[in-house]
Order: C-alpha cells, then structure tokens, then sequence
C-alpha cells in the first residue's frame, strides 16, 4: 500500500508541477520566447501574494482575487515594455532579457524580503485529509491544487482552440504579418499571451507558497521543474504538459522513497530518459 | 489578398474567414455571403486550410480578403502556383465579387487573362507608368514592348 500511496500522491504533486509549467508553452507557442524568469515570476507572485495577506489578513485563495488581476496586468505591461523589443529573428536577446530579469527579480526579492523563508498559511485546508484507502490518505490541499491544474489546463486548450483571443494567437503563431493586414497587432496580441501566462504563474506562485516554505532563490528550481513538465509531455500538447508534471511527481516520490536524497535527482532523471528516448515528448502536437 | 495567399496553416477555413472580418468594417460581405459564393467553403468550413487544393485555398484567401468589407481589393498574381483550369474557374468568379461598389486591383503575370477581365489596365516599368488604357486599346506586342521596355 506504501507504494499506491507514493504514486496517488505523486501524482497530486504533479499537479502543481503542471501549474508551474502551463504558462510556458503558451509563450513558447505563440511567440517562440524561452522565459527564464518564469520561475523567479512564480516565486515573485508568492510574495505578492504574502504581502497582501500581511496587510489584509486574508487566506491565501481569496488573495488570488487581487493577485491574479495584479500579475496579468504585469505581464501586460512588461511584454509591452520590455520583451516585445527584444522579440526578433534572433533567439538569443529574448533569452538574455529574460535571464537578466531572473537576476534582477531575486536580487530584488532578497532586499525587500530578506533570505528569510516564508510561507502562507491557508489553516485547516493544509493539514485537512480523507482516507481513500486503508493507508491512503488524501489531503484537501493537493486534491485541490490537482483539480486547479486541470481545471487551468482545461481553460487554456478552451481559449486557445475555442475563442477569438485564441484565434488571433495562432494566427500571430502562423504569421504574424499576414495577421496584420487582418488588424491583429502582434505586439498586443504577445502582450495579451504574457498578460494570461502571468495568471496561471499567480496561481502557480499562491499554491507554491501554501505547499511549502518559499525564499527568493528557489525560482529556477521551479523553471527546471516546468520545463521539465513540458518537455516529458511534448511541446504543443497541454494536456500533456500534465501528464508531464504528473510522471514528475511520480518520479519524485519514487525516488524519496529509494532515499531522500533521490527525489530530486529521479525526477530530473525521468526526464532525461524521456529526452533520450523520445526528444519531442510523450504525446503529439496537438491541433484543433 | 497577399501574393502566395499566405493562409494561417493552424485555423480551418473558416477561422481563416472569421479573421478576416476581424477589422469590422460594416457592408455587404459576411460568413454566410462567402459560402453562398463559394459552397465548397461551406462544405470545408471546419477542415484545416492548408488542408485544401491550391485553387480552393486562394479562394479562401479571396474570401477572408472579402471578410473586411473592402472599399479597394487589392489581388496580388491571383494565378500565381494554380493549374490553367483553376485559374480559369476563378477569374470567371471575379465578376461576381466585383461591383457594388468594390473595385479591385489585380496585379497579375497572365496578361491575357487579366487584359480579358478588366477595365482599364497599367504598365509599369521601374516604378513609372509605361502604359495605360483601356484593355483591348493595344496589341500585345505593344504591351510586351511596354513590359520589357524594348
């Protein structure tokens, strides 16, 4: 039963791997940019979060009401500001910017917050569970974490395949000058992407926080594990990215089991498995 | 419509159609005018576009270039990569988009096939105007002259 309860429960991690990483591909898709802030913006967004809650005292999922509008608006304004002028035939610039950010954001985290590690405190919904099985304990926090990542990951397809803000990414994907001539700036069109990524890394940032002390270095941990995510499910394929941080989480736990020291290195070993054996991912570009 | 028709490869037929009207100039044209004039748009609507036969792919490019209710449509080589008889289907369409108050500006390299459905013609030469008129005012080796400037 020890090793169902490693699996259900790897599984439930997985999900928040997801989050870290569903707002990646978004990105990467319409705009070919490599974030590499992307987890520092997580870890940024937990203590946006924390600072609200400090102030206001409210729980941490409530705090998502301000803290998701706050990022998107944020990523509005920095693509418009700063990437979409790094944006060009060049892969490189966009890659550096974003690197340059990472430094720039936990520098700036470390002196407004210090090295301290903090955490925020959603009371009973942390320590909460209900027996599965004999020996299967489910905890209310991961299963929610878990229906969250799919239910943003369910939303994401949605717009992007179902909706005209969709509509006007992949066509900006296609071509973006054709798309111009249609009235689809693509400027604002890439401004939008970061707006709806940034909302999922608020997320992301509020569930890392509630799961598990957080100070401002552990960002490209984070990245690591998203790309992972995204790399094990195959690039173009959301519900793959799922799948991804699932077989993450899996891994992870395995390997904790094994011997703590392992958790990490088995997750990133699955993953160079999978690099390996199939470079392109588990599952296939998606279309329509 | 943009030379090569460019199509965007990951929307069906009639994403390509709906973003065409995206600027949302009011008139005559809108989805079910397209596919009235071009049923077999209808019948391909939810297929992927790069999905279709060259001809019917320019004419997904004709219909999402009609889509924003154009004053002026500009063609660019509308015969450009098509077989003989598909060009032919197509110019013989044109009259029917033509009118109501569009005019349509072909730029094309079947002259004939362009001299047949127009009603003045330019010749231009390194950006100056070598000859203009009406189209059966020439013989064709006054246009070719003009064309190549010999």
């Amino acid at each position: 039963m020890t090793w169902v309860n490693i699996i259900i429960q790897g599984i439930l991690v997985g999900g928040l791997y997801a989050l870290f990483a569903a707002g990646l591909p978004l990105i990467f898709g319409v705009m070919r940019l490599v974030n590499i802030a992307h987890g520092d913006l997580i870890v940024a967004m937990a203590y946006l979060a924390w600072s609200i809650i400090y102030i206001t005292g409210i729980h941490p999922l409530l705090s998502l009401l301000l803290v998701i509008p706050i990022a998107m608006g944020f990523g509005y304004v920095l693509q418009m500001g700063i990437l979409n002028r790094a944006l060009g035939m060049d892969i490189l610039p966009p890659l550096l910017v974003t690197f340059g950010m990472s430094v720039i954001i936990q520098n700036g985290l470390l002196e407004l917050f210090t090295a301290d590690t903090r955490k925020l405190n959603a009371g009973a919904l942390e320590t909460g569970s209900f027996p599965l099985l004999s020996g299967v304990d489910i905890g209310y926090l991961p299963l929610l974490q878990f229906g969250v990542a799919v239910a943003v990951i369910a939303g994401l397809q949605y717009m992007f395949y179902n909706t005209a803000l969709g509509r006007a990414f992949r066509a900006t994907s296609d071509d973006s000058e054709t798309a111009l001539l249609m009235g689809l700036d693509k400027r604002r069109v890439y401004a939008w992407a970061m707006a709806l990524c940034l909302g999922v890394v608020a997320i992301a940032g509020v569930f890392l926080g509630v799961r598990a002390n957080f100070d401002p270095a552990i960002g490209p941990g984070r990245l690591s594990f998203g790309f992972e995510a995204v790399i094990i499910g195959g690039l173009g394929n959301l519900w793959g990215t799922l799948i991804g941080g699932v077989i993450l989480g899996v891994a992870q736990g395995i390997g904790a089991q094994i011997h703590p020291g392992f958790q990490v290195l088995a997750g990133h070993l699955v993953f160079l498995l999978v690099l390996a054996i199939k470079p392109k991912g588990l599952f296939p570009r998606m279309h329509g | 419509m943009p030379e090569g028709r460019r199509l965007f490869a990951s929307l069906s037929v009639e994403e390509n159609l709906i973003l065409g009207g995206q600027v949302k100039r009011t008139g005559p044209w809108n989805l079910d005018g397209i596919y009235s004039l071009f049923p077999i748009l209808k019948e391909k609507r939810n297929a992927p576009s790069t999905s279709l036969s060259g001809g019917q792919q320019q004419i997904v490019a004709i219909g999402r270039g009609l889509m924003s209710n154009p004053d002026l449509f500009l063609l660019d080589e509308l015969s450009l990569g098509l077989a003989p008889i598909v060009i032919k289907d197509i110019y013989a369409m044109l009259p029917r988009i033509v009118g109501n108050g569009l005019t349509a500006i072909l730029v094309e390299q079947d002259v004939t096939r362009a001299l047949d459905t127009a009603n003045q013609f330019l010749c231009i030469q390194e950006g100056r105007i070598s000859l203009e008129g009406a189209p059966r005012a020439f013989s064709k080796d006054q246009i070719s002259a003009a064309y190549f400037g010999m």
